[in-house]
């Protein structure tokens, strides 16, 4: 029993499975009070809707891995939205989805050149991209329309018994557990632990972050394409919700904004999460502006238990492991913190 | 054969020097030792020549080709390794992501963990390291065992030039590295090995420099090495200052003012128990990283402890936060380290800067009387040299003087009585220095209990009335009077035991509990 309760203990210091746990609630809730239950079609339709701001996500919390920030995405998301129904809709259907995503990779190695090279803050550089793309979008597009050819809409929406949706969000799983295990993957958190230990181990942070903050734009502008395919139209706002949003769903995950640690699975399950609430709001009765009410209250639990598991994490840690002193006796380093 | 040479570095951090003129040569298949105090120009020295930092002048040819300054990539092409002091370990990967971290053996892209693990083992066990697990995580291992992951990072493959920071520091004994930086000599690599263990320099190394004020001052050999004569060029004497003498004799009956009692820290600091008297001047000595910082900034709220107790006066100090610290008893306060990071708000005038801890009297109706804002940090700035002129003036644009002048008005205001001082005449000139001696020396008489530490022994000597030695953490010495001397203070700094007939005995419940 005794067992049972520590590795329960111990599974909920993984952010991940706490957000498994968040969003299994929620897929429970509303699968309960759905009238006639779940069915293949209401998946789809969610899940459809929901791919854009769980890819969005997880380049962004790439980036956050290293220990940087990344506003564009909103940007990146809208304006490919808008090319994908504007110069892009004339060509060949998967021609335009990779110069999409090439055009996403230029944004965020752009991003990377005033970051990294030019130290500027990220902050202040990605804002500007944001809103030169939001710009430039409706530049391009004043008012809602365009055309969506239909083998795009098809190949993400496609009847299946399986919804697509699902299987790309699988794939992307996959896709993270080999990513982490290559050598990007182990200086993306490196990089966000210790920047100095990684260059003095020889490694380029530069190019690391370089790399981050490209693929992130890259996994934009695939947020950009999927959602064109959803929504089958363009709308040069269509991207806005998406700069608050992933960074809830991000909170939600588990990986923390300070960089270094936390789970692109996470930011998935944190993504699903809330895109799942307002479906299970909607069938309970409750209106919009509570749901956002709601939302942030969870980001916040979220980030609380987060918080505390991680500060009983390196007590255990401390307790566990006694930090040899230099006179070479161990010490035992029961931790009182003053009077506090 | 001199495989390096390093000509006339000099480098500078605004108007501190901390290099003057870095010059040295090594030679393959030796050691050589660099010892010098603490800010003698040692640490900058290693992270010029390990491509850290950029030197304002001066050369490093590395067998006979000159070698690219303030490049990391250089240093190492250039056949440069260090193990640095702070370890530069990443403390959530594990041991062998660790040891081979620039050279992940992948296969399609993906690191091969297996035969990462076997070869991270084998170069442990090229280094004879048997107990630490490659699979564990670097910053759950025990100290000494970080310690011994960084130099082997260092060793392997060997390098043309070998560079140890303090490599002992955290080891339990020398046997380890001695070893290996024998082997690694007699393979033909040059060693700079840099020490505060004048026992480990003269068994180990073949010849070495001595470091003053960013300056080689002194070399020695192996066969003519003299622990007094290496001292006493360590300590020198940087600039003749005057200190002002104490005009009062120090009540020897009051109670104490400040009582630390078995104060914990971590490994840093180990049952350090001291007492301070209103108007007296505890001195406290040591190398860095001994524990006076952790000692300090502990005693001030500012940084958690982890057993022991801290009274002002009769009563236990609350030490939950630097304020708690300020609002116990008669009030603890500290002179922080770091100055500009720590002591100072840049951007904002001397007045502002000198008028915080008394904000709150000087408003009404929550708006600030700036006039009366202005009159009380003038009187609080000409008690401590500040001129006038300067309190309209943005703090980060003064000079370091002017800037712990400023600092020591606002401590002033402060109304605490309890002042801990870290190095607070650190990088300042001599004009200013002398009148922070005078404001230090005012404060004891108006009843302060002050706790001073100072990088600079002469200073310690001429302002304390006794000085406890920090070494390892724990109070080696306990100096009073006549043994207030240069050589005995750095001694015991060094971690000399002292010779018998100079230990003092120790009344109980005196300043400090000597472990020996």
């Amino acid at each position: 029993m005794s067992s049972a309760w520590g590795f329960l203990g111990k599974a909920f210091r993984n952010g991940t499975f706490r957000a498994a746990v968040v969003f299994a609630i929620f897929m429970i809730a509303w699968a309960s009070k759905q009238l006639g239950g779940l069915n293949v079609f209401l998946i789809n339709s969610w899940i459809v809707l929901s791919l854009p701001l769980v890819i969005a996500s997880i380049g962004v919390t790439l980036v956050i891995f290293t220990r940087q920030f990344d506003l564009s995405a909103a940007g990146v998301v809208t304006f490919t939205n808008v090319l994908m129904v504007t110069w892009l809709s004339e060509i060949n259907v998967w021609l335009a989805v990779i110069i999409a995503i090439v055009v996403g990779v230029a944004i965020g190695a752009l991003n990377a050149t005033f970051i990294v090279l030019g130290r500027l803050p990220a902050i202040a550089v990605t804002l500007a991209t944001l809103i030169i793309l939001n710009g430039l979008a409706l530049v391009i597009l004043p008012t809602p329309g365009g055309r969506v050819s239909n083998e795009l809409i098809d190949a993400v929406t496609g009847p299946l018994a399986i919804p697509r949706g699902l299987v790309l969000i699988v794939l992307l799983a996959l896709a993270w557990v080999v990513f982490r295990r290559t050598r990007l993957g182990i200086y993306l958190f490196a990089v966000g632990q210790d920047e100095e230990a990684v260059r003095l181990s020889g490694v380029s942070v530069a190019a690391v972050r370089f790399a981050s903050f490209s693929i992130a734009g890259g996994l934009y502008a695939l947020a950009g394409v999927v959602l064109t395919a959803a929504i089958q139209s363009g709308d040069a706002s269509i991207g806005s919700s998406y700069l608050l949003q992933t960074f809830a769903a991000i909170a939600i995950g588990g990986t923390a904004f300070t960089g270094g640690s936390g789970s692109v699975i996470g930011t998935i399950l944190g993504a699903l999460t809330l895109t799942v609430i307002p479906k299970f709001l909607f069938v309970i009765g409750i209106s919009g502006w509570v749901q956002q009410v709601f939302t942030g209250v969870l980001i916040i639990a979220a980030v609380l238990v987060g918080a505390i598991s991680t500060r009983t994490e390196n007590r255990r840690k401390r307790v566990a492991a006694p930090t040899q002193s230099p006179g070479g006796e161990p010490k035992d380093p029961a931790l009182v913190g003053g009077e506090a | 054969m001199t495989v390096l040479e390093v000509e006339g570095l000099v480098k500078t951090y605004g108007d501190a020097i901390a290099l003057r003129d870095g010059s040295l040569k090594l030679v393959a298949g030796e050691v050589h030792g660099l010892v010098g105090e603490n800010g003698a120009g040692k640490s900058t020295l290693v992270k010029a020549l390990s491509g850290m930092l950029v030197p304002d002048a001066g050369t490093v040819v590395v067998g006979g080709e000159q070698m690219r300054l303030g490049s990391l990539k250089a240093s190492r092409e250039a056949g440069v390794r260090t193990a640095f002091q702070e370890l530069s370990l990443l403390p959530n990967l594990s041991v062998a992501e660790n040891l081979l971290f620039a050279e992940l053996p992948t296969q399609f892209g993906v690191v091969r963990r297996r035969r990462l693990e076997a070869r991270a083992l084998e170069m442990l066990q090229r280094w004879d390291v048997t107990d630490i697990d490659p699979r564990m995580l670097a910053g759950q291992l025990p100290l000494s065992a970080q310690q011994r992951l960084e130099i082997v990072r260092a060793m392997d493959p060997q390098p043309r030039i070998l560079i140890l920071d303090e490599p002992t520091a955290a080891l339990p004994d020398t046997a380890w590295i001695f070893r290996h930086v024998r082997a690694a000599v007699g393979r033909g690599a040059a060693v700079l090995y840099i020490s505060h263990k004048l026992a480990e320099i003269e068994e180990l190394c073949d010849r070495g420099s001595i470091m003053r004020n960013g300056r080689i001052v002194g070399e020695f050999q192996r066969d003519a090495f003299d622990h007094d004569a290496v001292i006493s060029q360590m300590i020198g004497r940087s600039i003749e200052v005057a200190f002002p003498p104490r005009k009062t004799p120090l009540d020897a009956d009051s109670k104490p003012l400040l009582r630390v009692d078995k104060l914990v820290v971590d490994q840093h600091v180990r049952e350090v128990s001291l007492k301070v008297r209103p108007g007296e001047i505890l001195g406290v000595a040591g190398l860095e990283g001994q524990g006076q910082k952790e000692l300090f900034y502990a005693i001030a709220g500012a940084n958690a402890f982890t057993s022991g107790e801290v009274f002002v006066g009769d009563d236990p100090a609350k030490l939950s936060s630097p304020r708690t610290a300020l609002k116990s008893g008669a009030g603890i306060t500290l002179v922080p380290e770091e100055r500009k990071r720590e002591g100072i708000f840049a951007d904002m005038t001397s007045v502002k800067n000198i008028s915080v801890p008394v904000l709150t009297r000087l408003s009404r109706l929550g708006l600030i009387r700036a006039r009366r804002e202005r009159a009380i940090a003038q009187k609080a700035g000409r008690e401590n040299y500040l001129r006038d002129d300067y309190l309209a003036k943005d703090v980060g644009r003064l000079s370091g003087g002017n800037q712990q002048k400023t600092i020591l008005a606002r401590t002033a205001l402060s109304g605490a009585k309890v002042l801990l001082m870290f190095d607070p005449t650190r990088g300042i000139d001599p004009a200013a220095k002398l009148e922070v001696y005078r404001t230090l020396r005012s404060s004891a008489a108006d009843g302060a209990a002050i706790l001073l530490y100072s990088t600079e022994i002469p200073e310690l000597i001429g302002m304390s009335d006794r000085i406890l030695v920090l070494y390892r953490g724990e109070i080696v010495a306990d100096l009073e009077g006549d043994e207030m001397r240069e050589e005995r203070v750095m001694s015991a700094a060094v971690g000399r035991r002292p010779a018998p007939q100079a230990s003092r005995d120790i009344h109980p419940g005196e300043h400090t509990e000597v472990a020996q």
